[in-house]
């Protein structure tokens, strides 16, 4: 049975880190799950720009964006973690907060549109172990990964705050290092492994975003990875693009591919390299596909 | 300087800012904070007691409050439940009414309301998409947006 739903991809994923989408995708599809185009979806309202300067404001972004899925009779699945986190946050806050529901639905009104609370909010995490399931993930293995030591990044939004996340520890989680030896690499443990990796400050304050992956990075290379695995779209970027800038800024090459995990299983699946875009990874990943066999 | 000793009643009337008062000052928030670790301005154990003291002006003018990478780690950790990953967004929201909103935030704010993402959507993006099989970004739904941002006043807030 195909499992539908009404795809969010949000602002980063499809201007910037097309990789992810495209693996996301074959990966997903090949568990049967069927994305609907969500038209007239824009930005979920994203915490920093908009949920830091009014609360409201970003209530009724997000409910627009939720009642398009409304409108379609789905769930939501996105493949960005910011958004699963900021439309699951509001999605809930409006089911139970009756008062802003009002508010909201009085602000919607003008565009012809009202919150009525009939859908969920998943991340594609959310579906991979809960709806497709890590057995039915593991017998679609075809090929392993041998001696593979993956340094993987959850990141923050996967799990916190995990009264509205529920996806797994917040403090120590461990489904994402499951779904990663699924393909027989090793997720290997370093200093700080769950700490933020700094992508918030992309823009806003460039020098400390930099000197907070920084520390990430020296402790990823300290603990011997190959490569870096991360499920969402901000943290990907911010490991790639601080490397090159670590590189030409201060003349420091850490070299560590970072490959979505989607990446990762659809290699491990037999998907060939360039059907999950594996071209697009800016760290080339030759030695991750040696290890594959 | 000035003490405001109501404005900590102020901000329990926001949402997310309810549970401040709870807070006994333990720097729990600090100790887990990543950025806190990366440079002492940031503080957000000293900027809830500005608050909770009153010195209104001197910490929403304090441009350090905007630094939160929104990882809730102390959201997390708090043993008082003052969810101060909120409460700082609270102290942000109160700074832009008041016209300190920091240069790229203004910008982030203002890109979503002229294309619907934050993000520019240019023609190298829509070929690059094309190139990798996906299709080109349709309707972002920019007019839906500016309807709201118009109607809360968000739109000013932002210098639009």
């Amino acid at each position: 049975m195909a499992l539908d739903y009404a795809l969010f991809l949000g602002c980063v994923i499809p201007t910037r880190e097309f990789g992810l989408e495209v693996s996301a995708k074959k990966v997903l599809e090949a568990f049967d799950v069927k994305f609907h185009e969500m038209i007239g979806a824009g930005c979920c309202g994203t915490a920093g720009p908009i949920a830091a300067v009014d609360f409201l404001t970003m209530a009724a972004i997000a409910a627009r964006n939720i009642c398009i899925a409304e409108e379609m009779g789905m769930d939501i699945i996105t493949f960005c973690t910011g958004c699963a986190g900021t439309l699951g946050k509001y999605n809930k806050l409006l089911k139970e907060d009756e008062h802003l529901r009002e508010q909201v639905n009085e602000i919607l009104k003008d565009i012809n549109k009202e919150f009525k609370g009939k859908i969920e909010v998943k991340h594609s995490l959310d579906v991979l172990v809960n709806d497709i399931g890590l057995d039915k993930i593991k017998n679609s293995i075809k090929k392993k990964f041998n001696g593979l030591n993956v340094a993987a990044h959850i990141g923050c939004h996967a799990v916190r705050p995990s009264d509205i996340r529920k996806f797994d520890s917040p403090e120590r989680p461990i489904l994402f290092d499951q779904l990663i030896e699924l393909t027989g690499a090793k997720s290997i443990n370093f200093l700080g492994k769950n700490l933020c990796c700094g992508a918030g400050l992309i823009g806003v304050a460039d020098d400390y975003s930099l000197a907070l992956v920084r520390e990430k990075l020296i402790k990823v290379k300290a603990a011997g990875a190959d490569c870096m695995c991360t499920i969402c779209a901000a943290c990907h970027l911010q490991y790639e693009m601080s490397q090159l800038s670590l590189k030409t800024k201060f003349k420091e090459d850490y070299n560590i591919p970072v490959l979505h995990y989607y990446q990762l299983l659809g290699l491990s699946m037999g998907v060939k390299p360039e059907e999950i875009a594996l071209q697009t990874v800016k760290i080339k990943a030759d030695n991750v596909l040696a290890k594959l066999k | 300087m000035k003490l405001n000793p109501k404005f900590k009643d102020e901000i329990t009337k926001i949402h997310g800012g309810e549970k401040i008062k709870l807070c006994y000052q333990c720097g729990t928030c600090s100790g887990s904070c990543p950025i806190t670790f990366i440079t002492k301005a940031y503080n957000p154990r000293g900027f809830i007691q500005m608050a909770l003291l009153g010195l209104k002006e001197e910490v929403l003018t304090n441009k350090n409050i905007w630094l939160c990478t929104g990882c809730y780690s102390c959201y997390e950790r708090c043993p008082q439940g003052v969810e101060p990953a909120y409460v700082i967004r609270v102290l942000c929201s109160l700074a832009a009414k008041t016209g300190n909103i920091p240069a790229a935030t203004k910008a982030g704010a203002q890109t979503i309301l002229k294309q619907g993402l934050l993000a520019q959507v240019t023609d190298f993006v829509q070929k690059q998409r094309e190139k990798l099989g996906l299709s080109r970004i349709g309707q972002t739904g920019v007019e839906e947006v500016q309807k709201i941002a118009k109607k809360t006043g968000f739109d000013k807030l932002v210098g639009l």
